[in-house]
């Protein structure tokens, strides 16, 4: 796990920053399904549909958050997600 | 008496209404913390979003309606920015003698200005004097949530999208003020539609400390689809940017103006009560000097 590459990742909703950090991994649910990011990916801007965001730290760790529509930015290791409204939903109810 | 009475009665009112003024003073300037809060935080977002506009910008030549310029359309729209309450100094009267001028201007380069507005002060400013008005939004002026920016952005950039026949309009100021500190508020005319894209390219073309390429990026779905939802979300973001400075400057003015009404009303009570001693011995020196008088008189009597 911890040799994997890292991006940063900046959660912003309309009305505060929500969350930002270190990921190895992103999946969103991009307009035309669901999308994952790694390192390194190409850049990419693509609009997003109400969903659930997860977000893997280096540490292994998964975050989750329930988000309504907006659009991701990714350039340079960077993933700016921005969305109208996001909550920090608890995984661990749903990935096992 | 009677004037004793007079003077402490109008100390007394005087002195409920100093209260007035002060717990007013207190309640802005505890507000105004978080109004500046509010508004910092909603800055990463609009961030995010410029940078993605301009980053589209880059990428190509834009033909979206939001930043074509449809000339042969007059009709324009103004939003003006008031407040929900008074108690504020200047802050919408300053508004709407700005959005007088500018309104004005407009109609001298033959453009038909339509009024959106926005605060019940302006409102009931623009409907006491008959004046058409094309929308109106009230409540919550010193703490616009998303949901007022996302009304106000909807109706706008509807009327912006519609065609000229259908009574679209082709440019959209907006008329509000900014929050420079605590003492000083400035009222700012802003066009925000068409969006400018090109002209801040262009002067960041001749900047040479900003790298000149930007990522080219790949679109998902399109790169219209993609123009369709990240630009109506700028215009909301620009429009929540602005009801919130103008919101932190609401406050800021509602302050300082209850500030200056409490040293009023503070030195007012002084000077009542000044006069009110004055009297009061002027009364008790009279009797003195009554009493005084009339024994003297006696004693003359007597002897």
């Amino acid at each position: 796990m911890a040799d994997k590459p890292t991006f940063s990742v900046n959660i912003v909703a309309a009305d505060r920053p929500v969350w930002s950090g270190a990921a190895v991994e992103v999946s969103l649910p991009a307009s035309e399904g669901s999308m994952g990011i790694l390192a390194d990916h190409e850049p990419v801007m693509t609009a997003t549909k109400n969903g659930l965001v997860k977000v893997t730290e280096p540490s292994g760790n998964k975050l989750g958050f329930n988000v309504t529509d907006g659009f991701i930015a990714f350039d340079e290791n960077k993933l700016v997600v921005a969305v109208e409204t996001c909550e920090e939903t608890d995984l661990s109810a749903t990935a096992e | 008496m009677a004037s004793q009475l007079a003077y402490k009665a109008r100390i007394n009112s005087t002195s409920s209404l100093e209260k007035i003024f002060n717990a007013q003073e207190m309640i802005a300037s505890s507000r105004i913390a978080k109004a500046r809060d509010v508004a910092l935080a909603a800055k990463p977002y609009s961030d995010a979003i410029y940078d993605a506009v301009q980053a589209l910008a880059q990428h190509t030549q834009i033909s979206h309606p939001i930043v074509r310029k449809n000339e042969d359309n007059p009709r324009v729209a103004v939003l003006a920015l008031t407040a929900d309450r008074g108690m504020a100094g200047p802050y919408t009267s300053s508004i709407i003698r700005e959005t007088e001028g500018l309104l004005s201007r407009l109609d001298d380069q033959g453009k038909k200005p339509e009024l959106f507005v926005y605060g019940r002060r302006g409102v009931t400013y623009y409907k006491y004097r008959g004046r058409d008005v094309a929308a109106t939004w009230e409540g919550n002026s010193d703490a616009p949530g998303v949901e007022v920016a996302e009304k106000i952005s909807d109706a706008l950039l509807d009327a912006y999208m519609k065609p000229a026949d259908e009574g679209g309009v082709s440019e959209l100021y907006i008329v509000f003020t900014e929050f420079i500190n605590m003492v000083v508020q400035k009222v700012r005319i802003l066009r925000m539609l068409p969006v400018e894209i090109v002209k801040v390219e262009g002067e960041k073309a001749k900047d040479p400390e900003v790298p000149a390429a930007r990522p080219l990026y790949t679109f998902e779905p399109s790169r219209d689809e993609v123009l369709d939802r990240v630009l109506p979300k700028y215009v909301q973001s620009r429009i929540h940017e602005c009801l919130l400075t103008a919101a932190a400057s609401e406050t800021a003015s509602r302050q300082n103006a209850m500030h200056t009404a409490t040293d009023n009303a503070r030195s007012l009570i002084d000077e009542l009560t000044r006069k009110l001693n004055a009297t009061r011995q002027a009364a008790i020196t009279q009797e003195l000097t009554e009493i005084i008088g009339s024994a003297d008189a006696l004693n003359n009597e007597k002897e």
